[in-house]
């Protein structure tokens, strides 16, 4: 087990989530596998210019110190969804940004389509999407609620929290 | 006057309410200050995830509105110009002027519906 496969399992156990690492057979293959999930993540940041740190190990063991339910959020995407993309989207939700817009389209054996419009403070605009259906667990973090009568989604969570 | 109305919400994690609250004033209140009152920083920090958010949490509808805060205190011209959150282990207190107000009634509103929300998810997934 490397230094950084060690300090991803710590992160999980202690978020209360070592069902993720319990799914894998032999177990030590979970905490591999998540770090090259993070590792496609960092890159795809990288690659949209948004900073190839911004979802190191050490961002989300800072995160776990000041908002753990921040860190938890993260490594529940980690674990639940597939594209580093759609990953990506749940961390510029957890930094801040809001979401604009959502629409999932889906046709039976067909078709499956995940579209997420995100927008910052400063009225800047990102736009992420899939078309692997194994990133559907992204919508069931989001939040709900309405603003007088209009609706609201908002905030990506963990849906386990110790 | 601030201070007159507190609405309190029960949950196991306010801080993770109190960042959900200034999300949606913030969007009320684009020019938005969210300030620690006790040290008079900016949270900004706080709110990307890069430092803790503090137990007391001023939010300024904008720079004016700090600004008179400051010189005035709590003169009427300054109603539904910045609420005040207060948390603790298992309470977010939403320190509103009037609850009936208009926007404040919505935003309360939001909130709680927003907590509701993220304990039925946990309890769903729980299950």
């Amino acid at each position: 087990m490397t230094v950084l496969t060690h300090r991803l399992e710590k992160l999980l156990e202690n978020a209360g989530l070592e069902w993720g690492l319990r799914i894998f057979s032999p177990r030590e293959e979970a905490a591999a596998f998540y770090l090259a999930r993070l590792d496609r993540l960092q890159k795809f940041m990288s690659s949209r210019g948004l900073g190839e740190n911004a979802s190191s190990i050490a961002t989300i063991e800072l995160l776990s110190t000041h908002s753990p339910f921040r860190a938890d959020a993260i490594l529940e995407a980690l674990i639940s969804i597939r594209s580093p993309e759609i990953v990506c989207a749940a961390w510029r939700i957890i930094q801040g940004m809001t979401v604009q817009s959502l629409s999932v389209e889906y046709v039976h054996c067909d078709r499956f389509k995940l579209t997420i419009i995100l927008k910052s403070a400063d009225d800047e605009v990102e736009i992420y999407s899939s078309n692997d259906i194994d990133d559907l667990p992204f919508v069931r973090h989001l939040s709900k609620c309405k603003l007088g009568e209009s609706p609201l989604l908002d905030g990506f969570h963990a849906l386990r929290r110790k | 006057m601030i201070g007159r109305y507190d609405e309190l919400f029960f949950v196991s994690n306010p801080l993770e309410l109190a960042l959900a609250v200034i999300q949606l004033v913030r969007g009320n209140w684009p020019q938005a200050i969210v300030e620690d009152p006790l040290t008079g920083a900016s949270l900004e920090s706080a709110i990307l995830g890069t430092a803790a958010l503090p137990e007391q949490i001023f939010i300024y509808r904008d720079e004016a509105a700090k600004h008179s805060w400051e010189l005035n205190g709590a003169i009427p011209a300054n109603n539904h110009t910045m609420i005040h959150l207060a948390v603790d282990d298992h309470t977010l207190a939403v320190i509103v002027d009037d609850p009936q107000e208009a926007w404040t009634k919505q935003v309360l509103s939001s909130v709680s519906q927003k907590a509701t929300d993220l304990s039925m998810l946990r309890m769903e997934a729980a299950a």
